[in-house]
């Protein structure tokens, strides 16, 4: 067996792990709590060495791809069990499997004496298992299970407390917006079928670069609306800010793994997109948008898991906007770097109790900047960003968003700027701050431009009409969501700013309304006895 | 809070409808007696004094979650915490029952609590009843629930109990999400707009801008609201007439409409009391009243205007407690398995006292080696037991763990201080953390918390928070399994502070005078300070080498209800800082000089030293002492580490641990464990405060279950000790007892639930899952270790070895701790060791009896 299918079958495995020893086995062997939990934490572990191994035989081999079983033809397909290993596979794959051994192995002790314990670590695996193999699958057919049963394992998780109303009532309106997203993909896989007569992802890939445009919109504008379905993207988000009524371990994979699905999609299938960059419009708007709505709601929240919810709206809104302007790599480092972060962010939410730093007043009401300031500070990150670009020899021009992306940096470093003491030492130490992180993203951007060659298209196709418009659009959607910060929420005495405050703490209301919906489809039990 | 001085209860005068220039029709246009103003004042007064207040989780000190209602006997209190509260303040019978079969409660036990019934549920009639008839219906199998009936309902509660409707929940998280923005403390970067006006104003001009209670179907939300009077008691009065709510009902639907909304409620009361203590009066609880009544107004109006009459509704009679034939209501059973519950372990308690008084032969040295004194707190009783084994040189002292030094510290490159004593006392001296001369600890300390808030500031930003988590968003991958394994911890700015920095800080008592203020302590304050201290321990003769002062605190990893493990003597931290103070003062010799002149001589070569008494680790460090002979302060530490290891293995089984030679290490690693919800058992299990002689419990196991405090009756001949002991440390175990108690009784009610739902709000507080009123009391992990309730719910039985006149006299004296005890809160005992009986105090008039104890 050569390199590449060997770290096929071992990404086979690691993903099929958790899912066979830590559901299956502890179901069938009706494992109370503590063995349940160490099989579940023990089969993460072994996952994640799995991964690594598969990652070593990858960097060895390059890319392979290997299909065991073949079953049907259903409606004139077969159906693959394969795995694909790509530079994609690898980052994700490590990614998932280091969180969700970390996020088993906390559940150990955080849902020690919870009499749901062994149901709950059982699911945990089962829902590590369904992300994994969506990862690792090398077609649709079994991507499209995984995708399922991701929804399916995390409806188990988010109801693990069934007797909470608030729990029902977010689950439910998951899985309806779930149910829209499936219905989006079944139909776009359908499409995908019958144009190129196959679900392989190689076949697909090598197919698209010679079909037209055409022919292509209709399945790509269904991925995008699809994956931005499971990416929480606007108005699919509101259940995120709802989910916190399940056990911190489940936020930690939700935030870290299972969002990410939509954006896998995305760069798993941006061959495909790359020829029809007209869908990746609305895509790039949708994704801005939804950035814009989440930085803006995360400046009222009052409590810390509804924030790093909406900051996972907004990084994923983020996320989206870098595979519309066809910055896949840029996106697939995003969701790597933002499921470590997220992670690490919902299992340590104890602990801002800790950093609460009440006896020191530092800078509130501190009051909004004079336009000037706000004007030099902008000129100054143009300057800072300009600078590490040109001594890193980075061309901004050169790849597809770095533009836009160049000019958010931009924005960060002004921002920086301006939270930072008007002092000269203060300010050069922002200043460097700012270029280290400029110089840390073009860096981080080429090594992942590296790790995925082959799996993401080198270029977008120039010349289509409407992407001209987009990087415009959203510098502006960006500078507002900015002009909030600085100017709208140090005013409490403006009108529009009270106004502003109010519903954007509501999250705009779409979370009531929606609820609103969801209750009358699945009406939850009148309550039953209240002693 | 100056905010509120425009708000001051609005003085009598007819109620004019507000003027709001539209739609004035609407506006409640009503006028009320000046009399029926002042009743209405006097039920939201009463109604406001029933809300315990509580502390934020900075220092979550304890407290008696039945607070408000503690003028009432207890077995009163225990319908009122039902009807107006929802919470349960005795166990489901079934529990009982349960106990029975263990064999915790011995038919003796339940024999002993019959003939207390009559006095204990003021039911004479009982004694005259045949106990077996009485014992027949304890034994009868219903769970002997009240039905909800006779609860007093906020209006949205008594429309959901009429359709099944959701409304209670949803007012409770509109109003919590109104109070979480209000109230927050740095978790929010866009501030809630009108944080000048007072709660009410401010709410009402938010409210009128708020379209979430319309789309949730409270229609016409924003202008009812508009139409309320300005004034909170104004608009409290309107609602309450609009609602058509009879006078002689406000003060129990007042009351219920703030127990709806106990934790915000708690919350500002806390500010209240905080306000209170430089005299200022703040009525912002009277304002949050009138935002959560405005609801049920809201209600009354979306519904059709006529919903009132449900709250006049007399209640329905209540199916349980109908004439069944029965002589004991499902309380009162409840009630007398409590009194059974408590009496077995009373007399257990006081049989091994007595028994061991007996057996007591050790002769005490004529100068010990090593004194130490630790907090009363029960964990220091294990301690405390097994460093005494160690050898017949060592003495050990129990105190309140804040050493008799109330002060307020402040930390190296803070403005503000924190209170390091009981609650019960404010803070009279501030002490300032600073490094000594030549060091540059304070300066490293100040720059790492720059660049911690330099970090800090930059994550917040919006925009910024993009490329910054593609860049830092990878080294969380390394966070993740580091902390994971326990090598470092989540919280951000602690791998900078902690180590060596940190070590080199500690209190300075040195008089400064800084732009913040003056810091530190005269001579004078340190003599006062360190005389009453002595005295107050029973420490003025006798010295031994080496006096530790041993405070506690308690290290967990994650954990935001980590202050409640902490010293409550210290308000809720750590006891280190007061433990070095008082060595340092009790060090100096000038202050020995001062101390000699008011007849305490201290010899010489007395040195005193401060540890702490880890609680999770169950280890101690010492500080300072390096004027200590070093053999001596080897042997000193060597008695320490075998004594903590002992400790730790008496305690292992508890945890879930094996007592093997591992343990020290598996401790370590549970302290550090950022998902462990249990790190320790805190004070579970309290039940017990003993106030003599260490010599008469010296070598007992008392599992750990009891407040130490050492008095001698003979060296107080005036009773001002004992004064002290039963109005200070009593008052604050029992505050510790009875939340530990309310918090097992009805954990959803009086305790904080599930850890692993919890949400910090504010960073100060915690709400469950998405949305919910602020949590008080425990979670349920500090009580239950998921198999069996950890803590027993008892009411603290006090034991006191003193004169029945002298504590006589201290109860006359002080109406409301004779009060407690007479009305059931707190179990007095008197015990008379030269002739081994023990006296219980009944009452002013009842006097006191005496207890059998089995031999």
């Amino acid at each position: 067996m050569d390199f590449p299918s060997l770290s096929a079958a071992v990404a086979m495995t690691a993903a099929s792990v958790p899912g066979l020893a830590g559901f299956a086995l502890s179901r069938a062997w009706r494992l109370e709590a503590r063995a349940a939990r160490r099989l579940s934490a023990a089969s993460a572990g072994l996952a994640l060495v799995l991964g690594l191994v598969a990652s070593a035989l990858y960097a060895l081999g390059g890319p392979g791809e290997a299909t065991w079983l073949r079953l049907g033809p259903f409606w004139g397909q077969s159906v693959g069990i394969g795995a694909r290993v790509d530079g994609l596979t690898v980052a994700m794959l490590l990614t998932v499997t280091l969180i969700g051994s970390v996020v088993t192995g906390y559940a150990v002790r955080y849902l020690d004496g919870d009499p749901g314990q062994a149901r709950f670590s059982q699911w945990l695996s089962y829902t590590l298992s369904a992300v994994l193999l969506l990862i690792v699958s090398s077609n649709l057919a079994l991507f499209f299970a995984g995708w399922i049963a991701t929804s399916h394992g995390l409806h188990r998780l988010l109801t693990h407390w069934s007797e909470r109303p608030a729990a029902l009532l977010a689950a439910r309106k998951k899985f309806l917006i779930s149910r829209i997203g499936d219905a989006l993909l079944l139909t776009a896989f359908a499409l995908v079928a019958s144009r190129f007569g196959s679900l392989e992802f190689s076949e697909i890939f090598a197919q698209a670069r010679t079909t037209n445009e055409a022919e292509i919109l209709p399945i790509a504008l269904l991925l995008v609306l699809g994956a931005m379905t499971k990416s929480a993207q606007f108005p699919f988000h509101t259940w995120l800010p709802d989910s916190m009524e399940t056990p911190t371990p489940v936020s930690a994979l939700m935030h870290a793994g299972i969002i990410n699905a939509g954006g896998f999609l995305l760069i798993r299938m941006s061959p495909l997109l790359a020829a029809a960059p007209a869908a990746l419009v609305p895509l790039a708007l949708g994704g801005a948008f939804t950035a814009l709505l989440g930085s803006v709601a995360i400046l009222t929240q009052t409590d810390v898991k509804r924030k790093y919810a909406y900051s996972t709206v907004a990084q994923m809104g983020f996320m989206m906007l870098q595979c519309g302007l066809g910055a896949f790599a840029a996106a697939a480092l995003h969701m790597v770097g933002h499921a470590f972060y997220k992670a690490h962010a919902f299992l340590a939410a104890g602990s801002v109790v800790d950093t609460e730093l009440p006896t020191r007043s530092a800078r509130e009401g501190a009051g909004g900047r004079s336009p000037l300031a706000i004007g030099l500070a902008l000129a100054a990150g143009v300057a800072i960003v300009g600078l590490t670009a040109s001594v890193l020899g980075v061309d901004v021009q050169a790849k597809p968003g770095l533009p836009v992306l160049s000019g958010i940096l931009v924005l960060a470093a002004a921002q920086l700027l301006l939270t930072t003491r008007p002092a000269l030492p203060s300010l050069a130490a922002s200043a460097a701050v700012g270029g280290g992180i400029a110089a840390a993203y073009f860096l981080s951007v080429a090594a992942f431009e590296g790790l995925l060659r082959g799996a993401i298209p080198d270029a977008l196709p120039t010349g289509a009409s409407l992407v001209g418009l987009v990087p415009l659009t959203l510098v502006a959607l960006f500078a507002s969501a900015f002009l909030v910060q600085q100017v709208l929420a140090p005013n409490p005495a403006s009108r529009l700013a009270r106004a502003a405050y109010v519903h954007t703490q509501n999250g705009f209301y779409l979370g009531t309304i929606q609820n609103r919906i969801v209750e009358r489809i699945w009406p939850l039990a009148k309550p039953g006895r209240s002693l | 809070m100056s905010m509120s001085a425009d708000l001051q209860p609005v003085p009598a005068a007819p109620l004019r409808a507000p003027e709001t220039g539209r739609s004035s029709g609407e506006a409640p246009v009503i006028a009320i007696h000046e009399a029926s103003r002042a009743g209405l004042e006097r039920a939201v007064e009463a109604a406001c004094g029933r809300i315990p207040p509580l502390w934020t989780l900075r220092n979550f000190v304890a407290v008696n979650a039945f607070m408000g209602l503690a003028e009432l006997p207890f077995h009163e209190a225990v319908r009122e915490v039902d009807r107006l509260f929802h919470g349960r303040a005795l166990m489901p019978l079934p529990f009982y029952r349960d106990q029975q079969a263990r064999g915790r409660i011995h038919e003796s036990d339940l024999r002993a609590a019959l003939a207390e019934a009559p006095g204990a549920l003021a039911r004479p009639d009982l004694a005259a009843i045949d106990p077996e008839r009485l014992l027949g219906e304890l034994r009868e199998e219903d769970d002997g629930s009240p039905t909800p009936a006779q609860r007093v309902l906020t209006l949205a509660e008594a429309i959901d109990r009429e359709e099944g409707s959701r409304w209670g929940p949803t007012v409770v998280h509109e109003v919590s999400k109104w109070c979480a923005a209000r109230f927050d403390k740095g978790q929010a970067a866009w501030k809630q707009p009108w944080r000048d006006l007072a709660p009410y104003p401010a709410w009402r001009e938010s409210a009128k801008l708020d379209r979430n209670p319309e789309l949730l179907g409270l229609v016409g939300f924003r202008e009812y609201v508009a139409s309320l009077p300005p004034a909170p008691m104004d608009a409290i009065a309107a609602v309450l007439a609009q609602l058509g709510v009879p006078a002689p009902q406000h003060r129990d639907l007042l009351t219920r409409e703030l127990a709806s909304i106990a934790g915000w409620a708690g919350h500002v009361q806390g500010l209240v009391r905080e306000a209170s203590f430089s005299d200022q009066s703040d009525d912002s609880l009277v304002n949050l009243l009138a935002i959560r009544l405005a609801f049920d107004g809201a209600l009354d109006r979306a519904l059709g205007g006529r919903k009132g009459s449900l709250l006049r509704a007399s209640p329905r009679p209540d199916a349980a407690d109908a004439p069944t034939g029965r002589l004991l209501d499902g309380w009162e059973r409840r009630s007398i398995w409590q009194l059974a519950y408590e009496a077995g372990y009373r007399g257990r308690l006081l049989s091994e006292l007595s028994a061991h008084r007996a057996s007591e032969t050790r002769k005490p040295p004529v100068r010990p080696l090593l004194q130490a004194a630790f907090c009363i707190d029960v964990r220091s009783e294990v301690l405390r037991r097994n460093l005494e084994r160690e050898s017949s040189a060592i003495e050990t002292i129990g105190f309140a763990g804040f050493f008799g030094f109330p002060i307020e510290y402040v930390k190296a490159g803070d403005q503000l201080g924190s209170a390091r004593c009981p609650v019960l006392i404010a803070p009279g001296l501030r002490v300032r953390e600073s490094a000594p001369r030549g060091s540059d600890a304070e300066a490293k300390s100040q720059r790492a918390r720059t660049r911690h808030e330099r970090f800090t500031a930059a994550r917040k930003l919006n925009v910024g928070a993009y490329p910054l988590v593609e860049t830092i968003g990878h080294f969380f991958g390394l966070r993740l399994l580091t902390d994971s394994l326990g090598w470092t911890r989540p919280h951000e700015g602690g791998a900078l502070f902690a180590n060596r920095t940190a070590r080199e800080l500690a209190p300075s008592i040195e008089l400064e005078e800084t732009a913040h203020g003056t810091f530190g302590l005269t001579l004078e304050d340190q003599v006062d300070l360190a005389e009453s201290a002595l005295r107050n321990m029973g420490l003025t003769r006798r010295f031994a080498e080496v006096v530790l002062l041993c405070g506690h605190g308690s290290l967990s990893t994650n954990n935001p209800y980590a202050s409640s493990l902490d010293c409550g003597a210290c308000g809720g931290h750590r006891g280190d800082v007061n433990a070095r103070i008082a060595a340092s003062v009790l060090g100096s010799p000038e202050v020995r000089a001062g101390l000699a002149e008011r007849g305490i001589d201290i010899p010489p070569d007395t040195v005193f030293v401060a540890g702490l008494h880890d609680t999770t680790r169950d280890v101690v460090e010492l500080f300072d002492g390096a004027e200590l002979r070093p053999g001596l302060r080897r042997q000193v530490e060597a008695w320490l580490r075998a004594a903590c290891a002992r400790t730790r293995r008496e305690r292992a089984h508890r945890l879930g641990e094996e007592a093997d030679s591992a343990l020290g290490r598996r401790l370590r690693r549970r302290a550090a464990d950022w998902s462990e919800l249990r790190p320790e058992w805190g004070l579970a299990g309290n039940a017990a405060f003993i106030a003599a002689p260490r010599d008469r419990t010296r070598g007992l196991d008392l599992g750990g279950r009891a407040f130490l405090h050492d008095y001698d009756a003979a060296a107080d001949p005036h009773g001002k000790v004992l004064e002290l002991i039963l109005t200070a440390p009593l008052v604050v175990a029992s505050w510790i007892n009875l939340q530990y108690y309310a918090s097992t009784t009805d954990n959803d009610v009086f305790g904080s639930g599930n850890k692993a739902l919890h949400n910090v709000v504010g960073r100060h507080g915690v709400q469950l899952g998405n949305r919910s009123d602020l949590l008080v009391g425990l979670p349920w992990q500090s009580v239950h270790d998921g198999r069996d309730y950890v803590h027993e719910p008892m009411r603290l039985t006090a034991i006191v070895e003193a004169p029945l006149v002298r504590i006589n006299a201290i109860l006359g004296a002080h109406e409301e701790l004779r009060e407690s005890i007479e009305k059931g809160w707190i179990q007095l005992i008197a015990w008379d060791a030269s002739r081994g009986r023990f006296h219980r105090f009944r009452g002013a008039e009842a006097g006191w009896e005496i207890l059998d104890v089995d031999a």
